[in-house]
């Protein structure tokens, strides 16, 4: 079957049925947001946390529904005794998967209203194509990764490495690809955030902190895909298609020679990469990407 | 008169060299660097096929038989022509059980419309 971001039940946004991975953690509070149809529940490892997460998404928390699980947890300000001059690191864990890890509070929040976003039952842009994946962008070419490279984007590490090569974590579960120009299309979040509220903690960000990619377009010149078992380095830009055509959101089923020549489209601009499923293994994929 | 109609899937036992056939015409396929990636929305699922698999898929437009297809294609890169016919049939025979072909059978037409 085509691959589907599943991403949510009707109306209430559920955890995932395989437990609780994050339960041994201590969650003080919770709340919900609403986003799109769907509500999204979001707990917090403080009460501090919580409030202000409903400071930050003030429009969107709804009182009178409770989550009957959360999704999304958040881990904002000190859990340990921190060094003196370094800020907590802040975690956002999607179901149980660490999707950043900043010692930025703005990162850390616009990293979730991205993600929350997705839950939002918003197709594309006309003629944009939606693919389940990760995007990394920046000044240079970017590289459109597979969603399993969402269990690497959180390693401790992960974004410093890819942002001394240019790149950035465009957060978020899909990734928008405009086929006639091979630019990745980054629009605003649904879930917009009270930048007023963000910009409090601007001060206290460590140098050099990007808290988020900006909307806008950002061209694509790699697409990596997990090496195949045969072992073969470079995959084929055919084997691109086949992996795009199966990556695809609600491919347009009436015109499906349109909809695979546009992933076609997408893979002949792409440099094929492959990569194993480590961190350190990808990093070094990246590096070896030409720069312009 | 006859006058060629498009049936039903094919019954891969009777593939041979006598079988005309052609990709159905709501399958999606594409030629990328000499490799062809088939797409099969109604199925939702997709092929890779290697170039010479690939070369096959792209002969079947349902104007020559298996065995034509083989001879053109034994001819083209001076290969065996039984060998040819054999990886021929076995190929379209794959495509065959995916469901991604049709047979186009000869019938009168003063039959079909009795």
């Amino acid at each position: 079957m085509t691959a589907q971001v599943d991403l949510s039940e009707r109306f209430v946004v559920a955890d995932s049925s395989i437990g609780d991975p994050l339960a041994r953690l201590n969650w003080s509070a919770h709340s919900v947001i609403a986003v799109g149809d769907r509500y999204v529940g979001v707990r917090s490892n403080s009460a501090d946390a919580d409030r202000l997460l409903r400071r930050v998404f003030a429009g969107h928390v709804v009182d009178s529904v409770t989550a009957p699980s959360c999704f999304y947890s958040l881990i904002v300000g000190p859990t340990a005794p921190s060094r003196p001059g370094v800020e907590p690191l802040n975690v956002v864990f999607r179901v149980g998967v660490t999707v950043a890890r900043t010692r930025s509070v703005r990162r850390a929040f616009r990293a979730l209203s991205a993600y929350a976003s997705s839950h939002a039952d918003v197709g594309p842009a006309p003629g944009l194509a939606r693919f389940a994946g990760v995007a990394l962008v920046g000044d240079r070419p970017g590289v459109l990764l597979p969603l399993e490279a969402l269990h690497l984007v959180g390693h401790p590490g992960f974004e410093r490495s890819v942002e001394r090569l240019g790149l950035r974590v465009a957060d978020g579960v899909y990734v928008d690809v405009d086929p006639g120009t091979a630019d990745v299309v980054v629009s605003p979040p649904e879930l917009s955030v009270e930048a007023s509220v963000l910009d409090d903690f601007a001060s206290v960000d460590p140098p050099g902190t990007f808290p988020g990619v900006e909307p806008g377009r950002y061209r694509l010149g790699a697409w990596a895909v997990r090496q195949p078992a045969s072992g073969r380095d470079v995959p084929s830009r055919a084997a691109l298609v086949g992996c795009g055509i199966r990556a695809l959101i609600n491919p347009d089923l009436h015109d499906p020679q349109a909809t695979l020549d546009q992933v076609a489209a997408v893979a002949s601009a792409c440099e094929p990469l492959a990569f194993c499923y480590s961190p350190r293994n990808l990093v070094g994929r990246l590096a070896s990407l030409p720069e312009s | 008169m006859t006058s060629r109609e498009s049936g039903s899937p094919p019954d891969v036992e009777v593939i041979g060299a006598a079988f005309l056939g052609r990709v159905r015409s709501d399958v999606a396929w594409v030629e990328i660097d000499g490799e062809v990636v088939v797409y099969d929305a109604a199925s939702a699922s997709s092929y890779l096929l290697n170039p010479t698999a690939g070369l096959i898929w792209s002969s079947l437009d349902g104007t020559g038989t298996l065995g034509e297809i083989a001879a053109d294609l034994a001819e083209a890169f001076g290969a065996d022509p039984e060998q040819v016919i054999v990886d021929v049939i076995a190929a379209v025979v794959d495509f065959a059980g995916k469901g991604l072909i049709e047979e186009i059978t000869e019938t009168q037409a003063g039959e079909d419309s009795r």
